[in-house]
């Protein structure tokens, strides 16, 4: 009986760590998401981007960066020096650029942009795991979002 | 043996208590998640509201349920759950600011996102629009056309047997003869207004009036005002970052030193002399000096592209074989003056079909080829025995106030 007990706490004990870690990086990541996406929005144009780094000038016309820092797993901005770690845990991370649709395109089908100074939309895409029960990462957050630059 | 079951059965309702718990609490944090989002549409909806009220008509905004309330005209509408605040400033161009309320699941209380627009005046519905003066010498003969109309326009460009007496010239000033229309055989095929106590002098009328000899310097009655008050406002710098620098090229096998796509671009300063520039694509081109197209220099600009032209120098001087606009169509080149731009002049060989705002030049128009489009500046002078031709489908489709900046606050 002892033992049966002992099995249905360890259990429920996994499975709690296992819901709050997946409540905590649903969490985490909403945060982000909605910081860098009202950064986006805000900009008045983008002046680089790459798969791991998008450099914004903001309505003050300061260069906003931010960039996604393999070596610590950090989503990471950038701004007049300052850094502050907007989210961690990523595993996989991604920023691509896109222009307006044509009058005549489906809805919500946009041409990939080749320059920034025709990029109207950006796009998100991140994967945040956990590790659970030693090295096996069995909880992930996968988060991927459209933003358009109001301003460019 | 009962009481380990009871303590057994008590730790797995405990257990599945603590799981619907935090599946509810989950599914808490999503729907106020949506309702979050949610505020940014809601909010967007009292900018449209207000950007629409603005563009009404009205120079009173005091209307339509929208009431002055601490400096701002404000007004409240409900969407479903939210709703929104939606404020106008005084100021001109006005700014606007909204909030959006949503409610917050399963409670009373409201959260709220706020957006803030400012804005910036459209293009004014004038042929020629002056702060100061408009002069035009020699044989000028000012109509209209529109070449968003077949009726008015030949393949979108000007038919002179479709030509129309819509013209508007107007002058902010207040002086005397600030609309000189008077000069040889010149005529303005549609209406004149200035400023109060302003006045105009010249052949001003329909087609009809300015046809019979009889009616020369004169003004057709009902074609003049002097109440005009047309708000001129600046231009602001275009971009600060994010442009290309234009570089040479080669475009159906003919060598450009400039070639410019899609996009933005931006140049300290711009002398074409014995060069050439081509406009392949949709560009804005900011020029933060002074800009000039000399002799045997042209600037090009294809079929389907676009070239918004900003300029900060203080002198902007198209010349050479002046600016090609193969379309046809005003709409496709745009110059636009910052404040620091002081003179500017035409008199380029090619006809020139732009629309053309710069409020604080003195602008002088002195080719010996139509022009096509229409012109704001401080000061308008057009010499010589050639035919303005505004194009009415510029102002028309054109809002009083367009959106110049979009935050979050």
């Amino acid at each position: 009986m002892l033992g049966a007990g002992i099995v249905l706490w360890g259990f429920a004990s996994q499975s709690f760590a296992a819901v709050f870690n997946f409540v905590d990086l649903a969490d985490n990541s909403k945060r982000a998401l909605d910081h860098l996406s009202k950064e986006i929005r805000n900009a008045k144009t983008v002046m680089s981007c790459s798969a791991t780094n998008l450099t914004l000038i903001d309505a003050d016309d300061s260069q906003l960066v931010f960039y996604y820092s393999n070596g610590s797993k950090s989503l990471i901005k950038s701004i007049g020096g300052t850094n502050t770690t907007l989210l961690s845990g990523c595993e996989t991370f991604h920023f691509s650029i896109f222009q307006r649709p044509a009058v005549t395109a489906p809805y919500n089908a946009f041409p990939v942009a080749s320059a920034t100074n025709t990029t109207k939309v950006v796009q998100i895409q991140w994967t945040c795991s956990r590790l659970l029960k030693g090295d096996v990462k069995n909880i992930e957050e996968q988060i991927a979002a459209k933003v358009v630059v109001r301003n460019q | 043996m009962l009481l380990t079951a009871m303590i057994l059965v008590g730790l797995v309702g405990l257990m599945a208590t603590a799981y619907m718990k935090l599946a509810s609490r989950q599914h808490y944090l999503t729907a106020r998640s949506q309702m979050w989002s949610s505020e940014i549409p809601i909010a967007e909806a009292g900018i449209e509201e207000a950007l629409t009220h603005i563009n009404s008509g009205s120079t009173n905004f005091g209307v339509n349920g929208w009431t002055l309330s601490g400096g701002v005209y404000a007004r409240q509408r409900n969407l479903g759950d939210g709703y929104y605040y939606a404020t106008i400033s005084i100021a001109q161009p006005p700014t606007l600011v909204s909030i959006g309320f949503a409610r917050i699941p399963t409670q009373t209380n409201y959260t709220q996102r706020t957006v803030m627009v400012t804005t910036k005046n459209g293009f004014p519905n004038f042929a020629i629009l002056a702060k100061e003066s408009v002069d035009l010498n020699g044989g000028i003969r000012v109509d209209s056309f529109d070449s968003s109309n077949p009726l008015y326009s030949t393949f979108g460009t000007y038919d002179p047997m479709k030509a129309r007496d819509q013209a508007r010239v107007g002058c902010n000033s207040t002086a005397a003869k600030c609309i000189d229309v008077s000069s040889g055989k010149c005529s303005v095929a549609g209406y004149v207004a200035t400023g109060a106590g302003g006045t105009a002098v010249g052949t001003v009328g329909d087609f009809a009036w300015i046809a019979n000899k009889a009616d020369k310097k004169q003004i057709q009655p009902g074609h003049q005002r002097d109440d005009l008050s047309q708000a001129i406002s600046d231009v602001g710098v275009p971009f600060t970052g994010g442009y290309n620098t234009p570089s040479s090229g080669t475009v159906l096998g003919t060598n450009y030193t400039y070639v410019i796509g899609d996009g933005k671009y931006m140049m300290s300063s711009c002398n074409l002399s014995g060069q050439s520039m081509i406009i392949t694509g949709r560009a804005t081109l900011y020029v933060a000096g002074d800009f000039a197209v000399g002799t045997q220099s042209s600037i090009v600009i294809m079929p389907g592209a676009k070239l918004d032209l900003f300029v900060g120098g203080p002198t902007l001087s198209l010349g050479g074989n002046g600016v090609i606009n193969s379309s046809g169509i005003a709409r496709n080149f745009s110059i636009w003056g910052l404040p620091t731009l002081k003179t500017a002049n035409y008199g380029g060989n090619a006809a020139c079909f732009a629309r053309i705002y710069v409020p604080q030049a003195d602008f002088v128009y002195h080719g010996n080829t139509d022009f096509y489009g229409a012109i704001v500046a401080n000061s308008f002078t057009i010499r010589g025995s050639v035919g303005f031709h505004y194009d009415e489908s510029l102002g028309r489709g054109e809002p009083v106030y367009q959106i110049a900046h979009w935050e979050e606050l």
